[in-house]
C-alpha cells in the first residue's frame, strides 16, 4: 500500500554534489516488519525521512495509498504525518518539562478531543508498552528503556497505519534494546506496519523483511 | 491537552529559562519606563522651579516719579519732592486677599531713610512682612538668624562689609525723627541686587500708617488681571529667570523623542536577542512538535502565548521597578529634591507599547520557527 | 600557530556570533556616544540660552560710601568707578574659559534738551549676545554717533528714531529705541563705552561690569572667587537668584544624565554578558577540547579575553564613530542651536573606555564557565 518509486536524493556540499539516494523503490505491504540495515553513510536515515515525507527527494514518488505524499502543500502534509505516521527517533526527544503522559498526549494536541477522551487514549497508548503506572514521571525519572517506550507511546497514540523508526534501540544496552524490539513486535503482530533502522543484526531478525543498504541502493532484500 | 495548556507548561516548568526571558522583558520596560519617568521627573522639577521664582511684580503710583537707578545705584534723582502716595494696612490686607489664587507671595514694603545716631551714616530702612519675602525670595540666605521682631534688623551684604556690622550689634537710628534702638540679628548673603545694600526688618504692620509699595510674586501660569486700587497699578518686573526658564524647558522638551527613541530600541534589543537564543535553544523541540504533526500556525500561536504572557507581567513589574530605580536614583542624586513619576495612563499607555514591541520583535524568531522543518531533529548534533 | 592567530580563526571561522556579539556592542556605544554628546551638548547650549538672557555675575567697585537709589528715596555717597584695566584681570583666572560676555558699562546723568537723563556707556557689539538688547525698534548701532535710547526715556524726552540729539554740545543720531523691559534699561539712553568715556570725560573709567559666566561643571561662586582673588578693588557677587536658578535647572538636568549613564551601562552590561555566555555556551565542546590536548586555565583565559578585547576595541571604535555621525546629523536636521556639538579625545577616551570595561565585565561570566568546566563532560556531547 506504500509504494516508493525511484527515489534520488542528491545533496551540495560546497562544489561536489554528493547523491545519497540513488533510485530506490519498495512497496511497504500493510502488517510489513521492515528492517533496514546498513553502513553509516549509506542512505537509510534519508530514505526514512523521505518515506516519513519529513524532506523531499531530487526525484522519485512516494505514494501513501493513493496519496502522493509530495504533492501535498506543506500544512496538509503535517496534517498528513500526523494522523498516518508515528515516528520513534534514536535520541527519544521527549520533552523534558513533560510528563511521560504528557509527551504522549502531543501528537493530540491538535485535535479537537475532550481531555477525557485524550487521556484515556494516552494512557492506553502507555499501557501497551507497558509503563501504566509511570504516567506523570518526568523523562529525567525515567530509564533509558523507559523512555523508549513512551517515545513509542508517542509514536502508536494516534494509531497511524505506519511507524517508523530510526535507530530505536541504537541508544540502549542490548537488553532494553530487546524488550523495546519485542514490544515492536508484539505491535506488528497485532497488524501494525513499522519500518526502521538498525544497526544490530540481532534487532534486524525480528523483521520479517530486512533490506540492506550501500551507497545509496539497496543491495540486498530478503 | 490543548496548545496553551502546553504553553503554560513549558512556561511554568522551564524555570530557569522562563526567568531568563523574563528578566529580559523586565529590564527592557524597566529601562523604558525608568528613563521616561526620570525624564518626566526632571521636567517636572523643572517647571515646578519656574513657578517657585515666578514673575514679580510691583504695585506702585500710576504716576511714578522714582529717580532713575540702575542696580540701585542712583544717576538721576527724583523731579519731584513731593510726598510720595502711600496705601494702608487694609489697602494691603485686601491686595493679599483679592489675588490669593495667583500668589506665591506678597509682601509690603516701608521704605524710610534712617540716620544713625552716632556716626550720622545715612541709610534706607524696609519695613516688609518677614515670612511672605522669605516666599518671594528664595535665594535670600542669612548669617545669623532671621527677625521676628519689629526691633530687630537684617542688613544687606554690602552694609555689613563697609560698616563693618554684624549679628549682635546694636543700632540707634534716627526714622522721621524719633530714635529707635534695632538689634542686627542677621546678615543677608550676597543677592547682587539693590538688597545688598538696604536694611531690612519686620514691620508691625497694623501699626504702620503709610506702606509705599507693595511686591508680589505670581506663578508663571498666572494671566489674569491683578486687581489694584485706584491710581495704583501692578507693574510687571523684568526677570531673566522667565525667559530663561521658558526657553530651557523647550530646549530640554527636544530630547524626549531621542531618549524614547533610544531606550525602545535598547529595549527591543535586549528582548530580541534573548528571544532568538531562546528559540534558538529550542529548536530541537519545535521540530519535535512538528514531527509528532503539531501545525507551524499553531507552534506560532503557542509562541506568541507564552511571549504575551510574560511580556504582560514583565511590563508590570517592570513599570514598577522601573519607577522604584529612577526614584532611588534621582532621590539619591538630587538629595531627595526630586521625583520621577509616571502617570496611570501612561503606565497603560507602557504596557501597550512593551507587548506590541515584544510582539513585532518575536516576529523574527517565530518566522526561525516557521522556516524549520523538522528534519532538523534528525540531524544529529 | 600561536594565541594570536588560534583566536583570528575562531573568530573568522564563528563570523556570524562575532558578528552579533560586535553588533550588539556597537549600538551599545553608539547609544552611548548618541546620548552622551547629545546630552552634555544640551548642557553646553542651555548655558548658552543663559549667556543669551543676561549676566549671572556683577562686579562693582569697592565704596567706602553708600550710594543708593532704592523706590523714591535715595542716599548720596562719592562714587568710586573701576579702571578699564580691570578688564584684563578677567582675562586671567582659571576658569576664564567659562567666562562667555563681559559688558563694562559707564553709567552717569547727562542733560538732554534741559531734563536730566541716565547715559550708559556699553559696548554694542558685546550685547549683541544678550536677547534683551536687540528687543528694539530700529537698527542696531553700529557708528560712534548713533544712540539707542530707552522706552521710558524716549517717552519721557519725545525722542523718535532718527532724531538729532545734542548731548553734551555733540550730536547724536538716534538708531533705534529699545522695546519696553519693565527694568532699570528702560530709563537710559545708551551709546558706545569709548564715545561716553570721552564725552564725559572719564576716559579709562568704568561704572560696573557684568559677567555671564557659563561652567557646568563648577558652580558659579567658584568663578566669582578667583575674580575676587583677581580683582581686590572690586566687590564681585553673583546675581544669586539667577545663579540658583540656573544651577537648579542644570543640576536636575545633570541628575537625569546620570540616570541615564547608569541605565544604559547597566543594560549595556546585561546585553552584552548575555550574548557572550549564551555564546561561549555553544563553546563547551571546544573549550573541552582545548582542554584534553593540555591547555591550561591560564591559556584559555587568555584566549577569551584576548577575544573579548579585540571585539571591545573594533566595537568600540565603530560605535564611537557612529555615535558622532548621528550625533551630528541629528543636530543638523533636529536640534539645530539647541545642541552643541562637542568634539572632545576626552570624551572618545571615556566611551572607548567604556566599550572595553563593557566587554571585560561580559567575559567574566564564560572566564568562569570555561574554568569550571569538565572536559570530559563537554566532550560527551560531541
Amino acid at each position: 500500500m506504500i509504494k516508493v518509486t525511484n527515489i534520488k536524493k542528491q545533496f551540495q556540499d560546497g562544489p561536489t554534489q554528493i547523491e545519497v539516494l540513488r533510485g530506490i523503490s519498495l512497496v511497504i505491504n500493510k502488517g510489513d516488519f521492515i528492517s533496514i540495515v546498513g553502513a553509516s553513510g549509506s542512505g537509510k536515515s534519508t530514505l526514512l525521512t523521505i518515506i516519513g515525507g519529513l524532506q523531499e527527494p531530487s526525484s522519485g514518488d512516494v505514494s501513501f495509498s493513493e496519496t502522493n505524499l509530495f504533492s501535498l502543500s506543506k500544512e496538509d502534509l503535517a496534517t498528513f504525518r500526523r494522523e498516518h505516521i508515528g515516528f520513534v527517533f534514536q535520541q527519544m526527544h521527549l520533552i523534558p518539562y513533560l510528563t511521560a503522559l504528557e509527551n504522549v498526549l502531543l501528537p493530540l494536541v491538535p485535535l479537537k478531543e475532550l481531555k477525557e477522551q485524550q487521556n484515556e487514549k494516552a494512557r492506553a497508548a502507555l499501557q501497551k508498552v507497558g509503563l501504566t503506572g509511570k504516567e506523570n514521571r518526568y523523562p529525567d525519572q525515567l530509564s533509558g528503556g523507559e523512555q523508549g517506550r513512551v517515545a513509542l507511546a508517542r509514536a502508536i497514540v494516534n494509531k497511524p497505519p505506519l511507524i517508523l523508526a530510526d535507530e530505536p534501540t541504537g541508544n540502549l544496552d542490548s537488553e532494553t534494546g530487546q524488550a523495546i524490539m519485542n514490544l515492536f513486535k508484539e505491535l506488528n503482530e497485532a497488524g501494525q506496519t513499522i519500518l526502521f533502522i538498525t544497526h544490530h543484526k540481532e534487532h534486524a531478525k525480528y523483521g520479517n523483511r530486512m533490506l540492506e543498504m550501500r551507497d545509496g541502493v539497496i543491495i540486498e532484500s530478503r | 491537552m490543548s496548545w496553551y495548556q502546553l504553553g503554560l507548561k513549558s512556561l511554568l516548568r522551564r524555570k530557569k529559562k522562563t526567568f531568563i526571558l523574563f528578566t529580559a522583558i523586565l529590564l527592557a520596560v524597566l529601562i523604558v519606563a525608568a528613563l521616561t519617568s526620570a525624564y518626566q521627573g526632571m521636567m517636572e522639577a523643572v517647571r515646578e522651579g519656574a513657578m517657585k521664582y515666578g514673575v514679580s511684580y510691583r504695585l506702585i503710583p500710576k504716576e511714578n516719579r522714582e529717580p532713575i537707578s540702575y542696580l540701585g545705584i542712583p544717576i538721576v534723582p527724583s523731579t519731584t519732592d513731593s510726598k510720595p502716595l502711600s496705601l494702608s494696612y487694609s489697602d494691603y490686607s485686601r491686595m493679599k486677599q483679592e489675588n490669593e489664587a495667583a500668589v506665591v507671595g506678597i509682601g509690603p514694603r516701608i521704605v524710610k531713610r534712617a540716620k544713625n545716631k552716632q556716626t550720622l551714616q545715612e541709610f534706607i530702612t524696609v519695613g516688609i512682612d518677614m515670612v511672605e519675602e522669605r516666599k518671594m525670595k528664595p535665594w535670600w540666605r542669612i548669617w545669623g538668624s532671621w527677625p521676628t521682631q519689629a526691633n530687630e534688623l537684617i542688613i544687606g551684604y554690602d552694609i555689613g562689609t563697609q560698616f563693618q556690622l554684624g549679628a549682635g550689634d546694636i543700632l540707634t537710628l534716627e526714622i522721621d525723627g524719633n530714635e529707635k534702638i534695632f538689634k542686627v540679628v542677621g546678615v543677608l548673603h550676597y543677592t547682587g541686587h539693590v538688597d545688598d545694600r538696604l536694611l531690612f526688618y519686620p514691620a508691625d504692620l497694623i501699626s504702620e500708617t503709610e506702606i509705599h509699595f507693595l511686591e508680589m510674586v505670581v506663578s508663571f501660569d498666572f494671566d489674569n488681571n491683578l486687581v489694584s486700587p485706584q491710581g495704583w497699578e501692578w507693574k510687571k518686573q523684568r526677570s531673566p529667570l522667565e525667559e530663561e526658564r521658558f526657553e530651557s524647558i523647550e530646549q530640554i522638551a527636544e530630547l524626549s523623542p531621542y531618549v524614547i527613541t533610544v531606550t525602545t530600541i535598547l529595549g527591543a534589543l535586549i528582548v530580541l536577542i534573548t528571544l532568538i537564543n531562546e528559540v534558538e535553544e529550542r529548536k530541537q523541540e519545535f521540530a519535535l512538535l512538528q514531527a509528532v504533526g503539531i501545525p507551524k500556525k499553531m507552534l506560532i500561536k503557542l509562541l506568541f502565548f507564552e511571549i504575551t504572557i510574560l511580556s504582560f507581567c514583565g511590563s508590570l513589574l517592570g513599570v514598577f521597578l522601573g519607577i522604584v530605580t529612577a526614584n532611588v536614583w534621582l532621590g539619591l542624586m538630587s538629595g531627595l529634591k526630586f521625583f520621577a513619576y509616571i502617570t496611570i495612563s501612561q503606565c497603560f499607555l507602557l504596557i501597550c507599547f512593551i507587548l506590541t514591541l515584544t510582539f513585532v520583535v518575536s516576529i523574527y524568531p517565530a518566522l526561525r520557527v516557521l522556516k524549520q522543518e523538522p528534519i532538523t531533529l534528525l540531524r544529529h548534533e | 600557530m600561536n594565541l594570536r592567530s588560534l583566536i583570528m580563526k575562531h573568530m573568522w571561522r564563528n563570523k556570524q556570533r562575532v558578528a552579533g556579539l560586535f553588533f550588539c556592542l556597537v549600538i551599545v556605544i553608539t547609544t552611548i556616544t548618541t546620548l552622551y554628546h547629545l546630552i552634555e551638548g544640551m548642557n553646553k547650549a542651555l548655558g548658552n540660552t543663559f549667556d543669551e538672557i543676561g549676566a549671572n555675575l556683577l562686579i562693582i567697585p569697592k565704596q567706602d560710601e553708600l550710594d543708593l537709589t532704592y523706590a523714591h528715596l535715595s542716599v548720596k555717597g562719592e562714587r568710586v568707578s573701576l579702571k578699564v584695566s580691570e578688564l584684563a584681570k578677567i582675562d586671567q583666572i582659571d576658569y576664564r574659559d567659562y567666562i562667555v560676555y563681559v559688558s563694562p558699562k559707564l553709567i552717569d546723568q547727562v542733560e538732554i534738551n534741559g531734563k536730566l537723563a541716565g547715559l550708559m556707556g556699553i559696548n554694542f557689539e558685546n550685547e549683541k549676545n544678550v536677547k534683551m538688547m536687540i528687543q528694539l525698534n530700529g537698527e542696531y548701532p553700529t557708528k560712534d554717533n548713533e544712540i539707542m535710547v530707552g522706552a521710558i526715556a524716549a517717552a519721557d524726552l519725545g525722542i523718535h528714531i532718527g532724531d538729532e540729539l545734542k548731548i553734551l554740545g555733540e550730536s547724536f543720531r538716534v538708531r533705534s529705541i529699545l522695546k519696553k523691559q519693565n527694568d532699570d534699561h528702560d530709563h537710559f539712553i545708551y551709546m558706545g563705552l569709548a564715545k561716553a568715556q570721552l564725552l564725559l570725560n572719564r576716559e579709562n573709567e568704568i561704572s560696573l561690569i557684568e559677567v555671564a559666566a557659563y561652567c557646568h561643571l563648577c558652580p558659579i561662586y567658584d568663578i566669582a572667587n578667583q575674580l575676587r582673588v583677581q580683582m581686590t578693588n572690586a566687590e564681585v557677587k553673583p546675581f544669586m537668584d539667577v545663579a540658583l536658578a540656573r544651577e537648579e535647572t542644570l543640576d536636575r538636568f545633570r541628575v537625569f544624565f546620570y540616570v541615564i549613564a547608569i541605565i544604559l551601562l547597566f543594560a549595556g552590561s546585561y546585553l552584552l554578558t548575555y550574548f557572550m555566555s549564551a555564546y561561549t555556551s555553544k563553546r563547551r565542546q571546544e573549550i573541552g577540547l582545548l582542554r584534553t590536548i593540555g591547555f591550561e586555565n591560564r591559556i584559555i583565559e587568555k584566549f577569551l579575553i584576548g577575544e573579548a578585547l579585540l571585539i571591545g576595541i573594533v566595537g568600540g571604535l565603530f560605535g564611537y564613530f557612529l555615535g558622532m555621525v548621528i550625533v551630528y546629523f541629528s543636530i543638523q536636521i533636529w536640534f539645530h542651536e539647541s545642541v552643541v556639538l562637542i568634539l572632545d579625545v576626552q570624551n572618545f577616551l571615556i566611551i572607548f573606555g567604556v566599550s572595553l570595561f563593557l566587554m571585560v565585565i561580559a567575559v567574566i561570566g564564560p572566564l568562569r564557565f570555561a574554568s569550571t568546566l569538565d572536559p570530559v563532560l563537554a566532550l560527551k556531547k560531541l
